[in-house]
């Protein structure tokens, strides 16, 4: 099975979070753009585990979705919070501590 | 039963954590009956089984990709610490800070626990995986649990997102690897490495390693991985601080030593190419860390740039053990010695960075320690001893812990080598001189200084501060005890 | 008595621990006659290392004196606890102990604020200063020279003058600096140690010294030494902190800084840097010495213009230490005693004179030359105790500073041509003479002339030294006087030391000579300038000795007194 493709897109996904995170401006779009390279990841072992005619990779994966889903379980809280506090989701309110 | 044994460890803790949980849903307990309830259960809970793992010699499963090996249960021992500390110093700080409830916390902390064990411990990167999210979740959570004071939202907020993306790197690493060696388990991927034998080439395998280390720095907080380090350990509740300062950091040290010595050694190319690189993120590290540190103001937030200076050592220590080709035991040991010794000297300053604290401040001046050293002697003095140990004086764990890192350099015996320990001392001294700095606001205020009130401290902080600055100067003066135990770790 | 040197150590550490936990704040006369008295009894407790020397089977042959130990103190990394002196360490331990008494006893006015926390730190230092000068394990040793900086970071920061916070920090700093690139040589040498010592390495002394390293290696270890030593001692480049430290310090801190703490420097280059690593030395030794002659000449221009009577006495060390480096690197017998014994007359001398400023610092508040002037009338025992030490330490013949200043530089007469020029005399004199000047010159501004100052008058009239203060000069004067006039006692503790050392060094310097093609002969020929009345005998003397260096110097110094 030829893999690249799926590396390609994965590494597509990947620098489109690398992007997002570091130009959005809120919060929780940051915090997509996040998953979406953390979804990379999944991309790149799932291909793998295709490949290599592998469970384990595939396995990692189960465990990665879970380990995201309690990620944005936290995070959404966290953001929520943050909200409360600043009455907004601008990463740049979060200016309180610097150097 | 042999296979109870090995999950033995999580299996406890994991069912004090949801017994916690449960009390805290269901019941009505009063928080400082909580507070001692949760210290007994972990005492418990969580020191039986690195005694029955001791007296076992240990046990390593591949079935249960945990390795309980003398590197994982002295690491259990120090986050054990850690932990402790933090639960004996939380319902002190949150009476003084009128939260009453968050009973929440101590199960989070017994969860971070849980998983700083199980990330210590991992031989699989699964594993490894899930003892890193489980605690650092936790940490998350606990570092924001005071969601009425911004500062601790905010930086929650900053530890979430940036550790979200350094998991995420971390993750892509790991699938680089596997895709590479076909294989997840550490023993596997060393023999996979020893043959050489890489489906997509070295360099894939080498950007893998590359992902994955920056994902460790991250939680290490090596430089250029260290901007969330001051924000998080300023606005953090001062016991979550000192946990995550400690417990955190000797977790992530004791996964990189345990992909070193059980994955990485396999080829000697790669573990030599490594060293350049730790060497050189330590140095950086040191310095940064410690120029900083100068400028800085806030009690809590000095705290902070120590803290990734000591990483820098820490750095320098990895970077010996994996310098000569082979495992030096020498590294591995000093590495064991420095985390026990920071362990101590670290939460004995936080103990003292909490107890100047005001009610509704996270961090205070460093002027609020002005002229304690007349008013409040004792603790100024125990503040002064910790801090001269973070300095490395003699006579401190503090040093010792430095003079094994840098022996280890030095016994390398070439050129580079030397060098590299001159310069890791010369930033060394540099760090010194803010630590003198808190000394000379202590004891040399000068006139226009109102001299400050005398620090408000629990039974329980006097406790944890005592302990520790005990075993600050017990393992400075006769270190044979923790040599011993970190002896253990080489085997 | 067995112990002795752990007992000396240990007993001031042990009184400052009673004092912090048993003494009330507010008992600071009890405080004061205690600190002052265990330091006296620590001083009457070393004395029996000075009339018991001879007793000590080990002396004569060079080795460790009142040796303790070997015994384990950190096993895994073959950390030793090892105690010892020799003829040259136990002066300094004798120095020390005296000069603990003198700044307990001296400072009992000058220390208004903070008493107890001021005599716990002097007691502690004490330990520490102690500790350097009788541990014969480098670990031991590292730990002590480290320790030591904390209780003298306390003195001078706490109770010195106006800018004693930049002074403190910058006495620290620098210090540490040297100290941890000293440390990485020390590890260095650790990690050589494995070979001779069944593959444990140690840091015991007596293994280290037996250790033949390799000339390149040597070199660079000698470097990391050479920083921390001469930060310490201080040579000419590294010497910024001292003036600051000595200018700021309490009274009590100059004297032991000047006393004790910047012996530690050429201590560790006697003790260390020659017998463990002679080629390097010999290597290094045109660097070492323009370093030294800088040292002494600058520092005697820079005192020649000090307004503060503290400051000159300041710079007068950087001078003076430069002599006691010159005299070491001249790698003869007659250099090193000389060096030696210049530390010693250097901490009595310049100990009194930080004294004796101290004096007339608490009646009258300023140090500045300018306010004086005629004080001789006012004050007539201070000017005659003044007089003396300034004599001493100029080097007048009769009083201690000539004997150590005329060995040296009858050291640096015979050290051998090819190492350095013999022009090194040239500037040793002249530093002497710029020396002798600006005491001098200070003596007289200070003491001569009309009174010009108002104020002087109000406050020194009928107000010259009292008891205590004759009482705490008194010792330093004898001790001038007897070792000016008497120093053999002195000099023969320490020769079967210095000849232990010479034995290391003489064979690097013949192999030096052997490499660039000399043969010995060359300092016949010098010889026979010199005693040119009688040249078949100095030819004789040549041939039968080839090493000029390692000549006695007692004969050659009777000649030069003809």
């Amino acid at each position: 099975m030829n893999i690249a493709p799926y590396l390609l897109l994965a590494g597509f996904l990947f620098s489109l979070g690398l992007i997002g995170a570091l130009t959005r401006r809120s919060a929780i779009l940051v915090f997509l753009s996040v998953e979406l390279m953390l979804n990379s990841g999944n991309l790149v072992f799932l291909a793998f585990a295709r490949a290599l005619q592998d469970t384990g990779g595939a396995v990692m994966v189960l465990f990665i979705l879970a380990l995201s889903a309690a990620e944005a379980a936290v995070g959404t809280a966290i953001i929520v919070a943050f909200i409360r506090k600043r009455g907004t989701a601008e990463i740049d309110a979060a200016n309180l501590m610097r150097w | 039963m042999e296979s109870f044994k090995l999950v033995m460890p999580v299996v406890s803790l994991s069912v004090l954590g949801l017994g916690l949980l449960m009390l805290t849903s269901f019941a009505k307990v009063r928080d400082s009956l909580f507070g001692k309830l949760s210290l007994l259960g972990t005492v418990l809970l969580g020191g039986y089984p690195v005694l029955f793992l001791y007296s076992r010699g240990g046990a390593v499963s591949s079935a249960a990709m945990l390795s309980w090996d003398s590197l994982g249960l002295f690491f259990y021992l120090v986050c054990l610490a850690a932990s402790l500390a933090a639960i004996a110093l939380i319902p002190g700080y949150f009476s003084f800070k009128e939260v009453p409830g968050r009973q929440e916390a101590y199960p989070l902390i017994v969860f971070a626990l849980t998983g700083m064990v199980v990330m210590a411990s991992a031989n699989h990167f699964l594993m490894f995986l899930l003892g890193l999210e489980m605690m650092s979740l936790c940490f998350y959570v606990l570092a924001g649990i005071l969601r009425e004071q911004e500062y601790a939202v905010e930086s929650s907020l900053k530890y979430f997102i940036l550790g979200v993306f350094s998991s995420s790197l971390l993750i892509l690493g790991m699938g680089f690897i596997y895709g590479s060696t076909g294989e997840l388990s550490y023993a596997r991927i060393f023999d996979a490495m020893l043959t050489g034998d890489f489906r997509f080439g070295e360099p894939m395998v080498l950007l893998g390693f590359v992902l994955l280390l920056a994902g460790l720095f991250f939680k290490l907080s090596l430089v250029p991985f260290h901007f969330w380090a001051p924000d998080v350990y300023q606005g953090a509740p001062t016991p979550v601080t000192a946990l995550l300062s400690v417990g955190g950091k000797a977790a992530a040290l004791a996964a990189t030593m345990r992909l070193f010595l059980e994955v990485i050694c396999g080829s000697e190319l790669l573990s030599r190419k490594w060293f350049a690189l730790f060497a050189i993120l330590g140095i950086v590290t040191v310095f940064t860390g410690s120029l900083i540190a100068l400028t800085q103001s806030r009690f809590k937030r000095l705290l902070a740039y120590s803290s990734i200076v000591h990483a820098g050592f820490l750095a320098l220590g990895i970077a010996a053990m994996a310098g000569g080709g082979g495992i030096s035991p020498k590294a591995v040991q000093a590495l064991g010695f420095y985390a026990a010794a920071y362990l101590f000297m670290n939460v004995s300053a936080f103990v003292c960075a909490q107890a100047i604290e005001k009610r509704s401040r996270m961090d205070e001046e460093l002027s609020s320690l002005s002229g304690l050293g007349s008013t409040s002697p004792v603790f100024a003095a125990l503040l002064s001893l910790n801090f001269l140990s973070l300095a490395g004086i003699p006579l401190t764990a503090g040093f010792l812990g430095k003079f094994y890192i840098f022996s280890a350099l030095v016994e390398q015996g070439t050129k580079p080598f030397y060098w590299i320990a001159a310069l890791g001392l010369l930033g060394a001294v540099i760090a010194t001189f803010y630590y003198l700095k808190v000394l000379v606001i202590l004891y040399f205020p000068s006139k226009e200084q109102i001299p400050a009130p005398p620090p408000k401290m629990s039974p329980e902080s006097w406790a944890v501060l005592l302990i520790c600055s005990f075993f600050t100067v017990l393992f400075g003066v006769f270190p044979g005890a923790v040599l011993a135990l970190a002896d253990i770790v080489t085997r | 008595m067995p112990y002795i040197l752990s007992l000396l150590t240990y007993i001031p550490l042990a009184a400052a621990l009673i004092v912090i936990f048993f003494v009330p704040k507010d008992k600071t006369r009890f405080i004061k006659y205690f600190a002052t008295g265990v330091m006296l009894l620590d001083f009457i407790l070393s004395l029996p290392l000075w009339f018991g020397w001879w007793g000590a089977s080990s002396q004569a042959k060079g080795m460790w004196v009142f040796e303790e130990g070997p015994f384990d103190w950190i096993k895994s990394i073959g950390v030793k606890y090892h105690f010892g002196v020799d003829g040259m360490s136990v002066l300094l331990v004798l120095l020390t102990t005296l000069l603990g008494v003198l700044a307990a006893w001296s400072s009992w006015k000058y220390i208004k604020e903070r008493e107890k926390e001021y005599y716990v730190w002097l007691l502690i230092l004490q330990t520490g200063m102690i500790g350097v000068f009788c541990s014969l394990d480098f670990f031991l040793f590292y730990v002590f020279w480290e320790v030591m900086l904390v209780p003298m970071y306390f003195l001078i920061g706490i109770w010195g003058g106006p800018n004693k916070l930049y002074a403190a920090i910058k006495f620290f700093l620098y210090t540490l600096a040297g100290s941890v690139l000293m440390l990485i040589g020390i590890l260095a040498l650790y990690f050589q140690t494995g070979a001779l010592n069944n593959g444990q390495n140690t840091f015991d002394l007596d293994v280290i010294y037996k250790l033949n390293l390799d000339p390149s290696f040597q070199w660079w270890i000698f470097a990391a030494f050479f920083v921390g030593f001469a930060i310490k001692v201080p040579m000419f480049p590294f010497h910024t902190w001292l003036p600051d430290a000595h200018v700021e310090a309490p009274t009590a801190g100059s004297v032991i800084l000047a006393g004790v703490l910047l012996k530690m420097g050429t201590y560790g280059f006697y003790r260390f840097s020659l017998p463990i690593l002679p080629d390097a030395t010999i290597k290094w030794i045109p660097f070492l010495m323009i370093l030294s002659i800088i040292g002494v000449i600058y520092g005697a221009m820079v005192s020649l213009v000090q307004k503060d009577m503290k400051k000159l006495v300041a710079y007068s060390s950087v001078s003076h230490l430069g002599f006691c480096m010159a005299g070491m690197f001249a790698l003869t017998e007659a250099g090193i005693k000389g060096s030696i014994l210049q530390m010693i007359n250097h901490g009595i001398s310049t100990g009194a004179l930080f004294l004796l400023v101290g004096i007339v610092y608490e009646r009258t508040h300023t140090r500045m030359i300018k306010e004086y002037g005629g004080l001789a009338k006012l004050m007539p025992v201070y000017a005659a105790i003044f007089m003396v030490i300034t004599l001493s330490s100029i080097g007048l013949p009769g009083l201690n500073g000539f004997v150590g200043e005329i060995l040296i530089l009858l050291g640096a007469y015979h050290m051998p041509a090819f190492l350095f020029s013999k022009s090194l005399i040239f500037f040793l004199v002249s530093g002497m003479v710029l020396g002798a000047a600006y005491m001098l010159w200070m003596y007289q501004r200070v003491f001569f002339g009309e009174v010009t100052n108002p104020h002087l008058e109000e406050h020194v009239k009928g107000n010259d030294m009292n008891w205590r203060e004759i009482g705490y000069m008194a010792p330093l004067v004898l001790l001038a006087v007897w070792i000016g006039l008497y120093p053999s006692p002195v000099i023969k503790r320490m020769e079967p030391s210095i000849k232990t050392v010479m034995e290391k060094v003489t064979p690097a310097i013949d192999r030096l000579r052997e490499a660039k093609g000399i043969k010995p002969a060359n300092n016949v020929i010098e010889k026979k300038e010199w005693k040119s009345e009688t040249p078949a005998a100095a030819e004789d003397q040549g041939v039968a000795a080839p090493e000029a260096g390692a000549e006695n110097a007692a004969p050659a110094q009777e000649h030069k007194g003809e």
